[in-house]
């Protein structure tokens, strides 16, 4: 589902932000991204959701060569991908429901299938209840799980997370890595981003590790 | 204060900022249109009065007359006659200076004259030099007392028209183009304060127009919305200023020539504001998809 082939990042200046990476995450998997600041982690899930290309090598994610994409095709692919954000990024002025049911209505969903799809995700991720809410009176975990539920609703092939669980405390952290397994388990490959080196001990997952822009730990 | 609220909040701060500055733009409007009427009334009442003799014989008039007919630039040459000169003056003077219109010696000494008026399509630039060159033809003839084109005043009005032109179309420049800046700074305002939706419409797949499209229909109906206010804004200036002219003021007899846009340039208005608007929103949503460096900040 995701792959790098000799993938190098130049940025002005010259930074090398990205050294030779190769990875194959396959269908299903569950792996780690860890690293310290600037190792190059958000400039590896940039390549990955098409918002930066690398200055060499090969990245294909979801069928897409993204070296190869073109402009206009963007869109589509980023509807075959969820991302989730350390800030959550969701709309302030828009319901739970509503924020959920954005992907859908961006790829044209009728009003009925969207509605029973929503409420099919709130209910997994356990947010129904709070489906008229707004963003601003709900906790930060309850946050990222709408997050998360808008990231998988249109039930992406892969689901990438930049630091889900950096804005929360551990118990919260927990419950949204319990929630990305569950994702995972029906068969979304999941790719994490993360500071938090016990969680990733404790999870027993494939782990990728980032230095200085180049791959220099794999627990495969 | 809750989304919705601080969001209907913005919306209405840039629809007041926006109607301002078409209000400054449609007022201009008015008045530039108001003060090129009034000057070309004011160039209308131009015109030479050649005074004749009281012994010219009717031959002599006619000479005048045709010297004065032969020029490409000469509307009419009307003839006054003493009786009518003198109705005139008695009519004018009666109620300022009673006395003076029943001197019957004093009235003899008013003359005939033949009033010459220029075509309207004489640019005001040109009258001084056309009117100075047909005085001097006739000022010398036989039968010729006096004549007189209000030199003095006609250069001034040249001069006045002249500045006026440059000066108005200096101004229209500078209140179009400050006008459009303000505006085009509260659409952006606007827009940033929506930035997060368009990063996370960006994420979700929305296509480039997907993206644009509610921003720049929101552009083009603020530019409506505010135009069409800020010509009802107009208009009640407009009156008001024609209320004050019709009393206050109406020696000035200044009101009855005033206008507002006409229905064509009301609707043509507003469509130019939409446009506007609707472009103003266009420059600014073009510049704000920086997707995931957006959501880096």
């Amino acid at each position: 589902m995701i792959e790098f082939l000799h993938v190098y990042k130049t940025y002005p200046g010259p930074v090398h932000a990205l050294k030779n990476v190769e990875l194959k995450i396959g269908k299903g998997e569950f792996v780690f991204l860890t690293g310290p600041s600037g190792a190059g982690k958000t400039t590896l899930f940039k390549m990955i959701s098409a918002y930066d290309t690398a200055t060499s090598g090969d990245v294909k994610v979801a069928g897409y060569n993204l070296q190869e994409i073109q402009d206009k095709q963007i869109p589509f692919f980023r509807r075959k991908i969820g991302v989730v954000f350390q800030d959550f990024k969701l709309l302030k002025d828009r319901t739970i429901f509503e924020n959920v049911a954005l992907p859908l209505l961006v790829r044209g969903d009728k009003a009925q299938s969207v509605q029973r799809r929503v409420y099919d995700v709130l209910e997994q991720v356990g947010l129904a209840h709070k489906h008229d809410q707004y963003p601003d009176f709900i906790s930060g975990g309850e946050q990222q799980r709408t997050a998360i539920a808008r990231a998988i609703i249109h039930q992406p092939g892969v689901l990438i997370a930049d630091e889900p669980t950096g804005n929360l405390d551990p118990r919260l952290s927990e419950e949204i890595m319990d929630l990305l397994e569950r994702v995972c388990s029906q068969g979304t490959t999941v790719f994490v981003a993360t500071h938090d080196h016990e969680m990733v001990k404790r999870r027993k997952k494939r782990t990728l590790e980032l230095k200085d822009g180049a791959i220099v730990g794999d627990t495969l | 204060m809750r989304p919705a609220a601080k969001n209907l909040a913005l919306k209405l701060s840039t629809v007041i900022v926006a109607t301002a500055c078409f209000a400054v733009i449609s007022t201009g409007l008015v008045l530039s249109k108001n003060f090129r009427k009034m000057i070309t009334l004011w160039g209308e009442s131009v015109q030479l009065t050649v005074y004749l003799s009281q012994d010219i014989s009717a031959s002599g008039t006619e000479h005048i007359q045709k010297i004065l007919k032969s020029s490409a630039q000469v509307e009419s040459v009307k003839y006054i006659t003493q009786e009518k000169a003198l109705g005139d003056f008695r009519t004018q003077l009666a109620s300022y200076a009673p006395d003076l219109t029943q001197d019957d010696e004093l009235l003899q000494l008013i003359p005939a004259s033949l009033e010459v008026s220029l075509k309207s399509s004489v640019p005001a630039a040109e009258h001084l030099g056309i009117l100075s060159g047909l005085a001097s033809k006739v000022k010398n003839l036989e039968g010729v007392d006096e004549v007189s084109y209000g030199q003095e005043w006609v250069s001034k009005y040249s001069a006045l028209v002249s500045a006026f032109e440059v000066v108005l179309n200096l101004l229209g420049l500078v209140i179009l183009a400050a006008s459009v800046f303000v505006m085009s700074n509260a659409i952006r305002a606007s827009v940033n304060s929506r930035k997060d939706e368009i990063v996370v419409l960006e994420m979700i797949g929305a296509t480039q127009s997907m993206v644009r499209k509610p921003f720049i229909t929101e552009g083009a109906l603020l530019g409506a919305m505010s135009s069409a206010m800020a010509v009802i804004l107009s208009f009640m200036l407009y009156t008001l200023m024609k209320n004050i002219l019709q009393g206050r003021l109406s020696f000035l007899q200044l009101s009855e020539h005033m206008s507002f846009l006409s229905i064509v340039g009301v609707i043509g208005f507003v469509i130019c504001g939409t446009l506007l608007g609707a472009f103003g929103s266009y420059l600014c949503v073009r510049r704000v998809n920086d997707g995931w460096a957006g959501s880096q900040g």
